[in-house]
């Protein structure tokens, strides 16, 4: 590449940090040269977070749709069962609720506050559910949001809109579609995605 | 819900505030998330429940058809006062 840039272009170069990310880096170093936390430690937490997807969430799902006794254990205490069988360190995070979507109640997840989401396990948020439109027109006017998830419900169905406003966080469960009766689990596993267990969409097949 | 305008971290949507509903879980004692934010142990623990809200009574100026909606959130005990109780306060 040569030196010269005289057909408008700029150099490459990193933008410069917002007052944010001096903060991080600065609390960063503090914690690390005081010995709280180690730079391994930290990688590897940003690790499990930036791989964590809706994948385990989804196979969550598949077994509670599979098995009424695990489908109940993750109703009763969503923590404990996802930890056991997904077999992987939720304990530590925040608790955990698991809420199930029938032919009469229709739930869908919002957090009005900010964007707490069971990041465990669906992983990083997607940047609607940050958005504000999102966030203040869900408990607005919830059915007009859906429908333009693609996701119309009829008017006797009950619509629960949940506002993760506290230390919970919430996965929907949501309806088996009746094509896929006689799925086998992992089948079942590949078609639940992360909107469904937001509760923005109900599951289609093809 | 109490109407309060406090400042600071507040987990209380303005939204609810003011209004009735119905308690549907009780989720046991957590870290009071008011005092945390501002550098406090979160001692002590206040009981957060999950309260349903009816969507007629969170917007009653709005028009459009949300029959059958609930709002459910999850709320400090500090911030909830039994009903019978908001009546009493009301009337004196």
């Amino acid at each position: 590449m040569s030196g010269k840039h005289d057909d408008g272009h700029q150099p490459l170069q990193p933008a410069p940090l917002d007052d944010y990310e001096i903060m991080e880096i600065a609390v960063r170093e503090l914690l690390i040269e005081k010995g709280l936390i180690t730079e391994a430690l930290r990688r590897k937490y940003l690790d499990q977070i930036e791989s964590s997807t809706a994948r385990l969430g989804a196979r969550l799902v598949a077994r509670a749709w599979v098995d009424p006794a695990f489908r109940d254990e993750l109703l009763t205490d969503a923590k404990a069962a996802a930890s056991r069988f997904l077999g992987i360190e939720i304990l530590h995070g925040p608790e955990l609720v698991a809420v199930e979507n029938t032919a009469r109640v229709h739930h869908v997840i919002v957090c009005t506050l900010c964007s707490c989401y069971p990041k465990a396990l669906l992983g990083i948020p997607p940047d609607w559910y940050k958005s504000f439109a999102y966030r203040s027109r869900m408990v607005v006017e919830p059915r007009a949001v859906l429908a333009q998830f693609g996701t119309s419900l009829p008017y006797e169905m009950e619509i629960r809109v949940v506002d993760s406003t506290a230390d919970l966080r919430y996965l929907v469960i949501p309806r088996r579609p009746p094509a896929a009766a006689d799925w086998d689990e992992d089948r079942l596993a590949s078609i639940v995605t992360r909107d469904s267990m937001i509760g923005v969409s109900d599951i289609a097949l093809e | 819900v109490q109407s309060r305008l406090p400042a600071g971290h507040i987990r209380t949507p303005f939204y609810l505030r003011g209004k009735s509903g119905e308690v549907l879980r009780v989720y046991g004692e957590f870290l009071d998330a008011e005092r945390l934010a501002v550098g406090g142990t979160g001692l002590p623990a206040v009981a957060v429940y999950q309260v349903a809200f009816d969507w007629d009574d969170l917007w009653p100026y709005a028009s459009g058809r949300s029959k059958g909606v609930r709002v459910l959130a999850d709320l400090q005990e500090n911030w909830l006062d039994p009903e019978h109780e908001q009546m009493q306060e009301s009337s004196s």
